[in-house]
C-alpha cells in the first residue's frame, strides 16, 4: 500500500475525529442541498435551463482559444492588460510583477479558488506584501491559519467559540461569541483594510468574451469594495471561465446561486468592464487579467475534457454522501468534493492524488445535482482506470483481478469457489461477517460484509425449489 | 510573456482537436426564453422575504416625500445621494436640507466611507429575485450603494421587469448597456453572511439595510 493511500486514511480519520467539524458538515451540506431543490423549482422551465446551460458551456470550451482571443482583445480596447500564465509559478510572478511596477504593499483579497490553486498568497506574503482575505469566513480562516473547508462556507468546522477566540486573539478586542458583534469586528476591521488597500485581487466567477466583462458573485459585498477602491485591481482567471456573450451570463446566473446555497440571486453579483474611465473617479486606475492554463489544457487533451464545464458552485459537495461524511479537509486539495477528486489530479497529477479517485461511491447523486450535467462518476472511472495504467493502485488489486479472472474464466474453478464461499457462510451460520483476510479486511475494518447464500443459485434452480 | 501566450493557444488548439467533449456544439446555442408574469407585487414580496424593505408610492411626488419621512423616521442626517436622483426627483435636496440633513454627492472614499445612509436611483429591478440593477457613470457612483450602512434606491415601476432573461432581452443590446460602464452590479437584498454558524447575519461589508422607494406613475 502506498503512502498516498495511507495519507488518505489518516486524512479521513482526523476529520472524523472532530465532531463539531462532522455535525456542521451534516446540517450545512443538507441546508444547501434542500436549498438547491427550492431554488430551482422557483426557476421556469429549469431543466431547459441546465441543458442549455450545458450547451453554452460544451460550445465555448470546444472553441476555448477563439473565445479568450476575443475576451483579450474587447479587454485590452477598455485600456486592461491581459496576462498569460502556463503554470502556477509563472502566474504567480505575473501577480508579483504587477504588484512592484504599481508599487503596492498593500492587498485585499476576495474569496478565489484559483489563487488558492497557484498558492498566491504564501508567494506575496514571502515578497513583503501585506494580503488580507477580505471575506469573512477565509478573514477568519487566514487568521487562525487554517484552510478552507468548503467552497462556499469556508470555516464551516469551526464554533462561534472558536471565531470569537481567534479574533479576541489577533485583532485583540474582548472576547464575544455573539455572532452579530463578531460580524461587525470584522466590518470595522476589513473596512480599513480597503480603504488603505492599494491592489485589490479577484477571483473570477466568469468572463464574458463580447465585452471583456469579469463577472464576480459574493453576498457580503467584499468583491464590490476590492473591485472598486484599490488603485490597481488583479483577476486571476482559470483558463476555462469564459462565456460568449452577456445573455450566456444570464443563464449561468440563474444557476450558479441557485444550485450553490439555495439562492436566486446572491446580494451582489458584479459585472466589472474595464478600468476607470472619464469622470468615473470610483473605478480602479489599472487593470488586469490574468488567464492560467496550469494544466488546464491538458486536460482538455483527454476523455476528462468534460470536468472544465465546471461553474464551480459545489452543489456536487452538497450532494456526496462521502463529502458529507469527511468534509472538505480530506480531500488534501484545494478543491474539495467529487469535482474536487477529478480536478485536483487533472490540475495536480494523479501521482499527486491516487486515492481520490476512489473517494467516491459512485452513486450518482453528483451527477444529479451538477447543473450543467457533468457526468462526475465516469469521469472518476476513468480516473481509477489511469491509476492502473499508469501503475498507481496497489500491487495487490492487480493480482487480485487477475486471479478472479483466473477463477471465473474455467466452470470448474468459479464452483469451486462459490462451495468454498458458501462453506464460509454455513459455518458462519448466516451471520454477517466481522473478519476477512488479507487485502479483504479493508472492508470488514469499517463495516461488516454480508454472507453468501448456503447454496449457489445454480443448485437451488436444479433443486426445483421456487420461493 | 508573449511565449506564454503562444504556447498556451497551441496546447489549446492541439488538446481541442483530441479532447472528449461531449454535447459540444460547433454552433452558439439559440437563447430564446419565454416572458413571464411578475411586476411591482412580485418585487416587493421577494425583497421582503430578503428582509429588505419596500415602500410602495404612487407618484413621483409621494416617492420624494416618501423620502423625507424615511429620513425623519430613523433620524438620519447625513446621506450620500446621486446626483443623478436629485435631478430626476426635482425639490428632494431642497426637502432633505430643510429637514436637516446634509447631502453629499461626491468626494474622497474616506469621506464617503463614514456616511450613515446612501441614496440611488436603479435603471432597472427584477421581479422574480427582487433585484436591482445599478451602473456606476457619471452622477450615479457606485460607492453611494455600497458604503454606507443604508442603502435608500428609488424605482420606478415600469422599470421592473419579470426577470434577468426578461430584461436582458428587453434590451436593445445587452452587451451594449453591459459595456456602458465600468461597473453594473445587480444588487439582491442586503449585504449578508452565513459564514459563521450558518447564521444568517446582515451588513458585514456592505449596507446591512436595504429600503427601495417604489413609485408608480408621474
Amino acid at each position: 500500500m502506498d503512502t498516498h493511500e495511507a495519507s488518505l486514511r489518516e486524512r479521513v480519520t482526523t476529520a472524523l475525529a472532530n465532531k463539531r467539524q462532522l455535525v456542521n458538515i451534516q446540517v450545512a451540506t443538507d441546508r444547501f442541498f434542500s436549498g438547491r431543490l427550492n431554488a430551482l423549482e422557483t426557476l421556469p422551465h429549469a431543466d431547459a435551463m441546465r441543458d442549455l446551460a450545458r450547451a453554452i458551456r460544451a460550445h465555448t470550451i470546444s472553441r476555448l482559444d477563439e473565445y479568450l482571443l476575443q475576451f483579450e482583445q474587447a479587454f485590452t480596447a477598455l485600456g486592461g492588460v491581459v496576462h498569460w500564465a502556463r503554470d502556477a509559478e509563472e502566474a504567480r510572478q505575473i501577480v508579483l510583477r504587477i504588484a512592484q511596477d504599481a508599487g503596492v504593499s498593500r492587498i485585499a483579497k476576495s474569496k478565489s479558488m484559483v489563487t488558492e490553486e497557484i498558492a498566491l498568497n504564501a508567494a506575496l506574503e514571502a515578497s513583503g506584501l501585506q494580503v488580507v482575505e477580505t471575506d469573512l469566513g477565509e478573514y477568519i480562516a487566514q487568521l487562525s491559519g487554517d484552510r478552507p473547508s468548503h467552497l462556499l462556507a469556508p470555516v464551516l468546522h469551526l464554533s462561534r467559540q472558536d471565531v470569537g477566540r481567534i479574533f479576541a486573539e489577533k485583532l485583540h478586542v474582548p472576547y464575544t461569541d455573539d455572532i452579530s458583534e463578531l460580524t461587525a469586528i470584522a466590518r470595522r476591521n476589513l473596512r480599513e483594510v480597503f480603504l488603505a488597500a492599494n491592489m485589490g485581487i479577484t477571483g473570477c466567477n466568469f468572463a464574458v468574451a463580447e465585452t471583456g466583462t469579469i463577472c464576480l458573485v459574493t453576498n457580503e459585498g467584499n468583491g464590490r469594495m476590492v473591485t472598486s477602491l484599490p488603485r490597481v485591481h488583479v483577476v486571476i482567471m482559470g483558463m476555462e471561465r469564459i462565456v460568449p456573450t452577456v445573455k450566456d451570463l444570464g443563464v449561468m446566473l440563474q444557476l450558479l446561486p441557485r444550485s450553490g446555497t439555495g439562492q436566486k440571486m446572491c446580494s451582489y453579483t458584479s459585472l466589472v468592464t474595464g478600468p476607470r474611465r472619464r469622470g468615473d473617479p470610483y473605478a480602479p486606475q489599472e487593470m488586469h487579467v490574468v488567464i492560467v492554463d496550469n494544466g488546464r489544457s491538458k486536460a482538455l487533451a483527454g476523455d476528462l475534457a468534460e470536468i472544465l464545464y465546471c461553474i464551480r458552485c459545489s452543489a456536487c459537495l452538497n450532494a456526496c454522501p462521502v463529502y458529507r461524511t469527511i468534509g472538505g479537509h480530506a480531500y488534501g486539495g484545494v478543491y474539495s468534493g467529487p469535482v474536487g477528486s477529478v480536478i485536483s489530479p487533472v490540475l495536480g497529477g494523479l501521482a499527486a492524488f491516487p486515492d481520490l479517485p476512489h473517494a467516491s461511491t459512485l452513486c450518482g447523486a453528483c451527477k444529479d445535482a451538477c447543473p450543467v450535467h457533468i457526468d462526475l462518476p465516469t469521469l472518476l472511472l476513468r480516473l481509477r482506470r489511469d491509476t492502473v495504467q499508469e501503475g498507481l493502485s496497489p500491487a495487490w488489486t492487480a493480482a487480485g483481478m487477475k486471479g478472479y479472472a483466473w477463477v471465473t474464466r474455467r466452470y470448474g474453478r468459479y464452483r469451486l469457489l462459490t462451495a468454498l464461499a458458501g462453506a464460509v457462510s454455513r459455518l458462519a451460520r448466516g451471520r454477517w461477517l466481522t473478519w476477512l483476510p488479507g487485502p479483504l479486511g479493508g472492508w470488514t475494518r469499517y463495516r461488516a460484509f454480508p454472507p453468501f447464500a448456503p447454496e449457489t443459485f445454480q443448485k437451488r434452480n436444479r433443486g426445483g425449489r421456487h420461493e | 510573456m508573449n511565449e506564454a501566450r503562444e504556447e498556451i493557444l497551441r496546447r489549446l488548439r492541439s488538446g481541442l482537436r483530441v479532447g472528449l467533449l461531449p454535447g459540444a456544439a460547433a454552433e452558439h446555442p439559440v437563447l430564446a426564453f419565454a416572458t413571464q408574469e411578475g411586476g411591482a407585487e412580485r418585487f416587493t414580496i421577494e425583497l421582503e422575504k430578503l428582509s429588505g424593505r419596500v415602500i410602495r408610492a404612487q407618484t413621483r411626488q409621494d416617492a420624494r416625500r416618501t423620502v423625507v419621512d424615511l429620513f425623519a423616521e430613523y433620524g438620519w442626517k447625513q446621506a450620500l445621494v446621486w446626483e443623478r436622483t436629485l435631478r430626476e426627483h426635482p425639490g428632494l435636496t431642497e426637502a432633505l436640507q430643510q429637514a436637516g440633513v446634509s447631502l453629499l454627492t461626491s468626494g474622497e472614499i474616506t469621506t464617503l466611507s463614514h456616511a450613515p445612509v446612501g441614496i440611488t436611483g436603479a435603471q432597472a429591478g427584477l421581479a422574480d429575485s427582487g433585484t436591482l440593477v445599478l451602473q456606476n457613470l457619471p452622477g450615479q457612483p457606485a460607492p453611494m450603494s455600497l458604503l454606507p450602512e443604508v442603502h435608500v434606491a428609488l424605482l420606478s415601476a415600469r422599470d421592473i421587469y419579470p426577470n434577468l432573461q426578461n430584461y436582458l432581452d428587453a434590451l436593445d443590446s445587452p452587451a451594449g448597456t453591459v459595456s456602458a460602464s465600468s461597473n453594473t452590479v445587480f444588487i439582491t437584498g442586503p449585504s449578508r453572511t452565513a459564514d459563521i454558524e450558518l447564521s444568517l447575519t446582515v451588513g458585514v461589508h456592505g449596507p446591512g439595510k436595504l429600503v427601495v422607494i417604489l413609485w408608480d406613475s408621474e
